[in-house]
């Protein structure tokens, strides 16, 4: 697993949230991702290199074509996705346990 | 004040995510906090406040929520309720800008009186398993929003 620093560039940016968004319907080719966006082969092939290297999306060969694929996961990779998505929310629950508290306090 | 409570986070079936957590508070307040914006500006920005915060709850009204990056990009979320029974229930749908789940995902937040207060449910049905399986991946994106370096410390434990 890359380290977290490298998820959170990748995921940074727009483009690189709508190629993802994109191949969570199904693998593409360069080409397929090119089209829908006003940016040139090789910004898009850039945009891929950053995902891939971030652990986020993978390439196969399939005859001269190298489709892109959303990274496959074994249950262990899977589960540090459950556990991130767990880390922000209980970040966020924590907020709201200081917020009922105080609310408490106004209203007791 | 006890630490805080566990939060349960569990894969259901194909397409369904279920997040569950005990409150020290009556389910009237959890339900208040969950729909009003000025308090739920106060615990969706962890760190950064969400910019734009809108609430319509009546079935068929509207939410907005948007974060912004650091670098001036936004995170949108738009919603829709379909069912409000106050205090213990919220149906609505919801969609990111950039739909990274794959269509618009039905979450449904209960809010059920318990020994320490009250329980809240959350079930996120998503179109696909695939869907699901983008939000996950994507879901910190949300976090980096709210200033990633607590996010990256909690991770880290």
């Amino acid at each position: 697993m890359p380290p977290l620093d490298a998820t959170f560039a990748a995921l940074s940016d727009p483009t690189r949230r709508a190629i993802l968004a994109r191949l969570a319907a199904g693998p593409a080719t360069v080409n397929e991702l090119v089209r829908p966006f006003s940016m040139s082969q090789p910004a898009i092939t850039k945009h891929i290199h950053v995902l891939e290297e971030a652990g986020l999306v993978t390439r196969s060969r399939e005859g001269r074509h190298r489709p892109v694929h959303l990274a496959p996961e074994g249950f262990q990779e899977a589960d540090r996705f459950l556990e991130r998505f767990r880390a922000l929310w209980e970040a966020r629950y924590a907020q709201l346990d200081q917020l009922l508290a105080e609310m408490n306090q106004n209203n007791p | 004040m006890p630490g805080p409570f566990p939060l349960d986070v569990e894969r259901r079936g194909a397409q369904e995510l279920f997040l569950s957590r005990p409150f020290a508070a009556s389910c009237e307040q959890l339900f208040e906090a969950h729909v009003r914006p000025d308090l739920i500006r106060r615990w969706l920005s962890v760190r950064l406040p969400l910019e734009v915060c809108t609430v319509d709850l009546r079935p068929g009204g509207d939410f907005r929520y948007v974060w912004r990056f650091p670098d001036g990009r936004e995170l949108g979320l738009t919603g829709t309720f379909v069912a409000i029974e106050r205090p213990h229930r919220i149906v609505h749908t919801e969609r990111f800008d950039e739909d990274w789940t794959g269509g618009p995902t039905l979450v449904t937040t209960c809010f059920l009186p318990a020994p320490v207060g009250c329980r809240m449910e959350m079930t996120i049905v998503y179109q696909s398993e695939e869907g699901r399986e983008m939000a996950l991946r994507t879901g910190m994106t949300e976090g980096m929003a709210e200033g990633y370096d607590a996010l990256e410390a909690m991770v880290r434990g």
